[in-house]
């Protein structure tokens, strides 16, 4: 019964000694990297009771954000905490885990002392069984007897969801692994009173009522057909103890579940950096010639390189940035591109081409430079461990998967690992590609103006602004989550507190979205302030970094003195809160005119405010 | 020259000191449940998994019941693993 294993992970080399060593000194660095390893679930319990035993709270030099997670299962959890936490690490999360009594999820919701409200989680996990969802369903069941059974589980679920998100909770559901044999045969479907047949539906119905309920499924049906159902699910462990997950399953479920709660704070990768000899294609294009690289043709090495690009060039149409890191002469490396037949990623798809002799790690660091985006945001694919090692090693925050020697299966192992997940494709994922070619162009532009005044007034900007709505609630929150560098307060908020701003006439929030003649840069900003006495307190302010320089920072201090004039209020009073990142903002304030009135506040008299000339026109959403 | 039975109780003596994370955890063939502080019910699923994957076996309910000790584990391993 072969397991799921974390197979883009690099093995856990002498393992014995570093587990060891860690128990006995401490070295919080050395779990992390023993945490980023390729772990069983023997070995992620052992880390795991290692972490407890020694850092029963975040250690201050773990700088991550903090969630809460309550698991609540219909039947036996116990074993998947651990996994849950190691993958959380994996992830820089921390990771506090409640584990419901089993089978007690309505009474924990409607209990005010119930050990889940005591726990005040962030986040929830439903882990029906597929037993517990498949429940009240018979063999000699009618169609319509079968319709009934699947409302009243709608029914039930909605409620819990609601409840939760009620609670200010966000949800995550398990889907249901395919337990039930079938009765039938191939055509299941047939039998309405099928349990198989049933849990197929249920799984379908849960992608619906998900989408419209605003929750995130964990998708175990998914993983059961890519790793088998044995993988998850063993009917003996089900008789012996109630485990629905196999526990060699749990680092695999630990990560499917830590995934999307990194999704959700806008934490997932952003950008795919390739190597091109023996990733892209085969052989080396400086070798052995356009004609001499392996890449198509029908011969199964070919073909598989063909598949990686085909892999790559579909996530740069939902949003994934390419770059290119290679050792390489750049002409030499541009050339299958642009001469080979059978490329199937072309010179447009790549955001950022960096071919020379130099380091790789320097070179990565320069692609997350030039396209303005944190280390944290890259996966570097590469065929060779040296470099595969090198990178790792620099610059342990970039995400280096293994690479199998067959580059037919790479695309899986990179799906498997997870690096890209996003629960929802915005508007602005599908501009991305476009949005950084534009920075690309904008850059050299700029280059030929000297006199910044004229290069802005030629940018030929809007910036169109508007009060929080329904709209806007996935894109504004990513960003309150995931924005660090100009980031005033850096307070997250989850989609429940946005929800609660919404609600409160004290509470002004506005998105910032700004257009030039390049494109569309989509929301850059975000401003959540709060009226109090005579004055606007800024609560958060944060902007993408990609507009610095463009005096949208001017322009959204008008649109707060204006939200403040309109309210007859006297005084804007912001606050500066240090955090290892946002020392770029560390004196905006100052900058913009405020007075500092004590450590880490200031004070703007709206009287005393005057109107700059700005590079921009603004309109309302 | 070791037996197989005396290489098995080393390679298990390693894996249990993994699963209850104690570098000088001794086992013997009369080593139960028992003797070892943290074995209960959920820990000897782990050991079961942990050494079905090991050793590319399965062991029936029955035999998982009838096992008492170390000793009772090596001999279903020596019986499976052929």
């Amino acid at each position: 019964m072969a397991s799921p294993e974390l197979v883009w992970l690099p093995p856990a080399e002498n393992w014995r000694e570093r587990i060891a060593a860690i128990a006995r000194d401490g070295d919080f660095d050395a779990l992390l990297s023993l945490a980023r390893s390729r772990l069983d679930f023997v070995q992620t319990n052992a880390v795991d009771q290692i972490l407890r035993r020694r850092w029963p709270e975040r250690p201050a030099a773990f700088d991550v954000q903090p969630v809460r997670l309550a698991l609540l299962g219909s039947s036996t959890t116990g074993h998947l905490a651990a996994a849950l936490r190691v993958a959380g690490l994996r992830a820089n999360l921390w990771l506090d885990v409640y584990e419901g009594g089993y089978g007690q999820m309505l009474q924990e919701f409607d209990d005010p002392r119930s050990g889940l409200h005591l726990f005040r989680p962030d986040v929830v996990v439903f882990a029906h069984d597929s037993e517990r969802l498949a429940a009240g369903v018979s063999a000699s069941d009618s169609r319509a007897d079968v319709d009934d059974t699947l409302a009243r589980l709608k029914d039930e679920l909605l409620g819990l969801w609601r409840k939760a998100r009620t609670a200010g909770i966000s949800v995550l559901q398990q889907t249901a692994l395919p337990a039930p044999p079938a009765l039938l045969g191939n055509n299941e479907h047939r039998l309405p009173g099928s349990r198989a047949a049933y849990l197929a539906r249920v799984n379908v119905s849960l992608r619906e009522w998900a989408d419209t309920e605003g929750v995130d499924l964990v998708a175990l049906d998914a993983a059961a057909a890519r790793d088998g159902l044995a993988a998850w699910r063993d009917p003996a462990l089900w008789a012996r103890a109630k485990q629905e997950v196999r526990p060699a399953a749990a680092p695999m479920y630990g990560e499917l579940v830590v995934r999307l709660l990194a999704a959700r704070l806008g934490r997932s990768r952003k950008c795919l950096v390739l190597d091109l000899d023996n990733t892209l294609w085969g052989g080396v294009i400086g070798d052995d010639g356009l004609n001499g690289v392996v890449l198509g043709q029908g011969s199964a090495l070919g073909e598989g390189f063909l598949a990686v690009q085909a892999y790559a060039k579909d996530l740069s149409r939902r949003g994934i940035i390419l770059a290119v890191c290679s050792k390489n002469d750049e002409a030499n490396g541009w050339e299958p591109f642009d001469k080979h037949p059978e490329m199937i990623l072309s010179r447009v798809d790549i955001a950022c081409f960096v071919a020379n002799w130099d380091d790789k790690a320097a070179n990565v660091q320069l692609i997350a430079q030039r396209l303005n985006i944190g280390l944290d945001s890259l996966v570097f694919l590469d065929d060779n461990p040296f470099e595969r090692t090198r990178v790792r090693e620099a610059l342990p925050m970039v995400g280096v998967p293994e690479v199998p020697d067959d580059p037919a299966l790479v695309p899986d192992v990179l799906a498997l690992a997870g690096y890209f997940e996003a629960v929802a494709l915005t508007a602005e994922d599908r501009l991305r590609t476009e949005q950084y070619r534009g920075n690309a162009k904008r850059q050299s532009e700029r280059e030929t103006f000297g006199d910044l005044a004229a290069y802005l007034a030629s940018l030929q900007m809007r910036l169109i602004w508007g009060r929080f709505d329904d709209a806007h609630r996935q894109r504004i929150v990513q960003l309150v989550n995931k924005t660090n560098q100009f980031n005033l307060t850096t307070r997250r908020y989850s989609e429940a507190e946005y929800d609660a701003f919404l609600r409160d006439a004290q509470v002004i929030g506005l998105h910032l979205r700004l257009r030039d003649r390049f494109g569309d840069n989509g929301l850059i900003a975000v401003v959540i302030a709060r009226a109090q006495g005579d004055a606007l307190a800024i609560d958060s302010w944060l902007m993408s970094c990609r507009v610095l320089g463009r005096e949208v920072e001017r322009a959204t201090l008008l649109l707060l003195v204006e939200q403040a004039r309109a309210r007859g209020l006297a005084r804007l009073i912001g606050q500066y809160i240090p955090t290892s990142k946002n020392g770029m903002v560390r004196d905006l304030y100052e900058r913009l005119g405020f007075q500092k009135i004590d450590d880490g506040r200031f004070v703007l008299p709206i009287a005393d405010f005057k109107t700059a000339d700005l590079p921009m026109t603004m309109e309302t959403a | 020259m070791t037996t197989p039975r005396a290489r098995i109780l080393d390679e298990l003596t390693k894996l249990l000191q993994d699963i209850f994370v104690r570098d000088d955890l001794v086992l013997t063939p009369a080593t139960s449940a028992a003797d070892v502080p943290g074995w209960d019910s959920m820990k000897q699923i782990e050991i079961n998994i942990a050494v079905e994957e090991r050793y590319g076996v399965r062991f029936t309910a029955r035999e998982v019941d009838a096992m008492r000790s170390v000793g009772d584990l090596i001999d279903a391993i020596v019986a499976k693993a052929k």
